[in-house]
């Protein structure tokens, strides 16, 4: 009896530990999901002309049909893109030096540098967007100021196609000490030994970095890097702040915000819902085919 | 470090675990008139110092009680109340403004008050009964109006030998008087964000956005009065006389404060604004009536304003129409206001209490003493409005399309074609009939 | 970790310069924010934000925001700190179980349960806020506490971290040595699994406590009464006000500096806690 009890433990067990996971995921993550596409097929409309109270009532596929002709939902994925290749790029591309010149011996006030970077991380993206906000708008600018103390003309960042820098500069500001910080402890994890027979054999410290350390820490760059891409898919609280202040960012700017706009702002849930379901399809697709095709170098030897 | 984790872990599920159970029965929120607890409402207003005011009322009526919430804005607010709708959690009363009104009357969720509030027509003010009232229902009981005002900065004007602009065209002389005087300075800003005061101006030049005949809506966003309106600013935007910011942004409230910008397009309810925002500038504005399409005419439009309704999903009707009727129409309520924030009633008898008929704002120069006299000629010059059911929708699209003519200098007037078919087109998909 | 050649490190110019200038990038908008707080209400516009005020308005601006619409500000300071400590003690807990399952057992549709667990991530959270909102309603606790401290209590990345973390430092023969003594499984967990996995548990702690510190778009779904909402929404309130109230821009940005703070310390004081090797991966399994 023993032995039968023991035997039935382990098979029962795991699902017990996973319990609690499994019913939070499914009530909170899959049924507002699900419902969303329930949402998603019912419209509203009033019964007579007027004035009247509006019914839900089942309008089948027509909300997608609306979603996937409206101009307006190409023209925001678009610039998402175009944000997300600058942000991601970016901010891997600074993460990566700043922590391969912070693991540089010769490096002076690595620990204030360190910390300092990281400090951006301590600042939620509203603040954050509405301190970069005070920096761009011409009339208010620190920085405009000291342009204009100098005789040079004041820029406007938020204007024209510098939008998409001002924009993703808020993230990467953001985005980077994170980064830095994670791909700095696995440059610390590395063995010390590989390097002094690098350094015999006339290596330079920046050959060292870019064909030794670099290759070793890649799963690493790959894993933070597809957290970074996903963050940038789903971009939002940013340029809703900055729609605010200037005239360049409408509320569709980007495929989050027409949802947001669509669900609270006009009130038309079910179109929302619809558009919802369409962006998440997409960027399901995108971040799963990123995943499967880096999934070998990101994730080594994991089952 | 061994077994003390675990039991922290274990310990915190299970109070967790606890505390979820009781979490589900503290929701209850009113209380029962039989068994002797006040009745609780729930108010949700943005008014600045309401509460003070909902406490005069809590004091004198200790068996039912007003719990006001602050903090939805009056742009979330329609939002939140659908969503508390299909929750099944709406609050008893709501402020509203009364754009929004016909939306909630279409969403279930502005009570029909007539029973209690019909009798009350001649005390209010036409233009608010007007807005409150739809197939001779009442809807909402009308707070205030927003007559319309220039504020301008006389001490800049004098100084450059101007006077008051009575006519649309002597604004545009004004403006390109003070840019030419110093390129750094503006006499207004054309806000991409403010359709309501396009929605105004459009309103005073004899468009009418939304309209009914019979069962059927006609939506004239683009009509030629409102296109006439829309070229008018393009004239001024495209010499560069007026700029460009938002309002409600730090750049435009810095603009105001150092007179970068010389004036601003407002209503009734802006002098307290003026001196919160630019204490060093009160004392220096004047106050007239909106400029004129034509010399000697005196037509305006109300910009703003709100409601109080009663919600469809409140379990005390007659308590919660009572509060309503209280809060905007009794002299304890009005007095209240007049101490404790600034009000416009639509109440007629409560704009001659004294307080409001007496008193000057700060902000505004000597000589403008008269200004609630103005209101009143103004308000009964105001032009009537009839809101449609997506408000909140054509202001949006307003946003988008001017916010993207100013960016890559397109016409306003097909800015105001895109606002007109993205109305017509969610109306059409609601079930409306359009012409 | 020193050179074994004994060769003088001499200190490089190029790389310290180029970390300056990234820390001064990163630090530029703080001090802004330093600055800025100390003008008062009329300072705000008429003087330069580069250059700090000593005149007092950093503590009038201090004393009008703690009296701001009667304390809001402490109290949202203590919501914050209630979903932060709340909400990350419970994804920890949820966490730690789930990774312990995955990492240390093996059974049939294990792959299927984690992939469930994870895709969640790729869910944005605009999406899945009104569903949630409407079906927390449905069963009654839309707009309490709990509302938002459920939905921070499932992470996937949690969960990811704790399975790498479990399946590194927790022996099996251990484990298997316990139940060939007769033990059962929880109390294994809790002996030997719990206890081997506490620093990376405070690891996985750490992070989704700055998550939920700076999450704003939850609670403002969730939240309608004031006195429930944390700094973000707080914040976004005082500045959202309507069309009949001009923003209290000088009070946002002294609460904003205000709100930061308490992270910013988090960081420096709790350094040796931060085991973000966890994260990178480099864990040897």
């Amino acid at each position: 009896m023993q032995t039968s009890r023991s035997r039935l433990r382990p098979r029962v067990a795991p699902w017990l530990f996973l319990t609690p996971a499994i019913v939070l995921a499914a009530g909170l993550m899959f049924a507002p999901l699900v419902y969303t596409v329930i949402l998603s097929l019912q419209g509203r409309k009033v019964p007579a002309s007027g004035i009247g109270v509006a019914t839900e009532v089942f309008v089948g596929l027509d909300n997608y049909v609306a979603a996937l002709t409206n101009p307006a939902l190409l023209g925001s994925f678009l610039r998402m893109l175009a944000y997300a290749l600058l942000s991601v790029p970016l901010t891997m591309c600074l993460a990566l030096v700043f922590a391969l010149l912070l693991d540089n011996l010769s490096t002076r006030f690595a620990r204030f540098s360190r910390i300092s970077i990281f400090v951006p991380y301590a600042v939620p993206g509203v603040i954050a967007a509405l301190m970069w906000g005070f920096m761009y708008l011409p009339g208010v600018s620190p920085v405009g100021e000291l342009f204009t103390l100098w005789g040079w003309p004041v820029p406007d960042p938020l204007s024209g196609g510098s939008v998409f820098l001002a924009v993703a500069n808020v993230s990467i500001w953001g985005g980077i000490g994170f980064n830095m910080v994670i791909l700095y402890t696995s440059l610390r994890g590395l063995p010390q030994e590989i390097y002094d027979s690098a350094r015999l054999d006339g290596c330079s410290e920046i050959q060292l970095a870019l064909r030794i350390k670099l290759p070793l820490i890649l799963p690493g760059v790959i894993l933070t890097g597809l957290f970074t891409i996903i963050g940038a898919l789903q971009v939002f609280s940013e340029p809703n702040m900055m729609m605010t202040l200037t005239n360049s960012i409408t509320s569709d700017w980007v495929p989050m915000m027409l949802v947001y706009r669509d669900a609270f702002v006009t009130n038309d849930l079910y179109g929302a819902s619809a558009s919802a379901i369409v962006i998440t399809a997409v960027t399901m697709i995108a971040s799963l085919g990123l995943l499967r095709l880096l999934r070998n170098r990101a994730f080594g030897n994991e089952s | 470090m061994n077994s003390t984790v675990p039991r922290i872990v274990a310990g915190t599920v299970a109070a967790g675990l606890v505390a979820a159970a009781l979490a589900g029965c503290s929701t209850a929120e009113t209380g029962d008139a039989g068994s002797g607890e006040p009745i609780v409402l729930r108010y949700w207003s943005w008014a600045p110092n309401i509460a003070q005011i909902v406490d005069v009322w809590n004091q004198a009526n200790p068996d039912v009680q007003v719990e006001v919430n602050t903090s939805v804005g009056a742009a979330d607010i329609v939002a939140k109340l659908s969503a508390a709708k299909e929750a099944g959690s709406l609050p008893d009363i709501t402020n509203t403004t009364y754009e929004n009104l016909p939306n909630l009357v279409v969403n279930g969720i502005a009570a029909d008050i007539t029973d209690a509030f019909g009798e009350y027509e001649d005390q209010i003010a036409p233009a608010a009964w007007n807005l409150t009232t739809f197939d001779d229902k009442n809807y909402a009981v009308p707070q205030g109006t927003g007559p319309q005002f220039l504020f301008y900065r006389v001490d800049i004007f004098e100084s450059l030998g101007l006077e008051a602009p009575t006519t649309w065209a002597e604004y545009a002389d004004a403006a390109r008087t003070i840019h030419e005087a110093d390129p750094s300075t503006y006499l207004a800003t054309f806000p991409a964000n403010d359709a309501q005061l396009f929605a105004a101006l459009s309103a005073q030049a004899g468009a009418e956005w939304w309209s009914q005949e019979g069962g059927s809506w006609r939506i004239g966003i683009d009509s030629p009065e409102a296109t006439k309106v829309a070229d008018y600013w393009q004239g001024l935007v495209d010499e560069g006389v007026v700029t460009t910011l938002k309002t409600w942004t730090p750049e435009w409230q810095a603009a105001l404060a150092d007179g970068t910008i010389a004036s601003w397009l407002s209503a009734v309810w802006a002098p307290p604004l003026i001196l919160q925002n630019a204490p060093d500038t009160a004392g220096k504005w004047g106050a007239v009536r909106i400029p004129q399409w034509n010399e000697g005419e005196a037509v305006s439009a109300a910009l703003g304003g709100s409601g109080t309704v009663v919600t469809t999903g409140t379990e005390h009707p007659e308590e919660a129409r009572e509060f309503a009727i209280w809060l905007n129409n009794s002299t304890e309520a009005l007095n209240a206001y007049i101490e404790n924030a600034s009000i416009w009633p639509a109440n007629l008898a409560g704009r001659e209490l004294p307080g409001i008929k007496d008193a000057a704002p700060e902000a505004l120069a000597p000589g403008f003493e008269d200004f609630y006299s103005l209101a009143e000629e103004i308000d009964d010059e105001t032009v009537p409005v009839t809101w449609g059911p997506n408000v909140a929708l054509a202001y949006s699209a307003f946003g988008d399309a001017f916010g993207t003519a100013i960016t890559d200098k397109g016409s306003f007037g097909a800015a105001l074609g895109a606002v007109q078919s993205a109305v017509a087109a969610d109306m059409t998909k609601l079930g409306f009939t359009v012409e | 970790m020193s050179l074994d050649t004994g060769r003088p490190v001499k200190p490089a110019f190029w790389p310290t310069a180029i970390l300056l200038v990234g820390a001064a990038y990163a630090l530029f908008p703080v001090y802004w924010l330093v600055s800025a707080s100390t003008k008062g209400a009329g300072e705000l516009f008429t003087t330069s934000t580069m250059v700090p005020s000593f005149t007092g308005g950093f503590f009038q601006n201090l004393s009008d925001l703690l009296s701001f619409n009667d304390g809001a500000f402490l109290v949202w300071s203590g919501n914050s700190i209630l979903f932060s400590v709340g909400g990350s003690v419970l994804a920890t807990a949820v966490a730690a179980a789930a990774g312990y399952g995955l990492a240390k057992f093996e059974f049939r549709g294990k792959q299927v349960v984690f992939t469930f667990l994870l895709i969640g991530v790729l869910i944005p959270g605009v999406v899945l806020a009104i569903p949630q909102y409407l079906l927390l309603s449905k069963i009654g606790i839309a707009g309490t506490y709990w509302s938002v401290l459920l939905p921070f209590a499932i992470s996937p990345f949690s969960i990811y971290l704790a399975r790498i973390y479990a399946g590194a430092v927790i022996p099996t023969e251990l484990l298997e040595a316990g139940r060939i003594d007769g033990a059962n499984e929880w109390r294994l967990f809790r002996s030997i699994g719990l206890p081997a996995m506490v620093p990376g548990l405070i690891t996985i702690f750490l992070l989704q406590f700055v998550a939920i510190w700076n999450n704003f778009l939850l609670p403002y779904i969730m939240l309608s009464r004031e006195e429930t909402f944390p700094l973000t929404v707080g914040f976004y309130s005082m500045m959202n006000q309507g069309s009949d109230q001009l923003n209290v821009y000088n009070l946002v940005i002294i609460g904003c500096l205000l709100a930061i703070i308490p992270l910013i310390l988090l960081f420096l004081f709790l350094q040796r806690y931060w085991r973000l090797d966890l994260v990178s991966g480099s864990l040897k399994g």
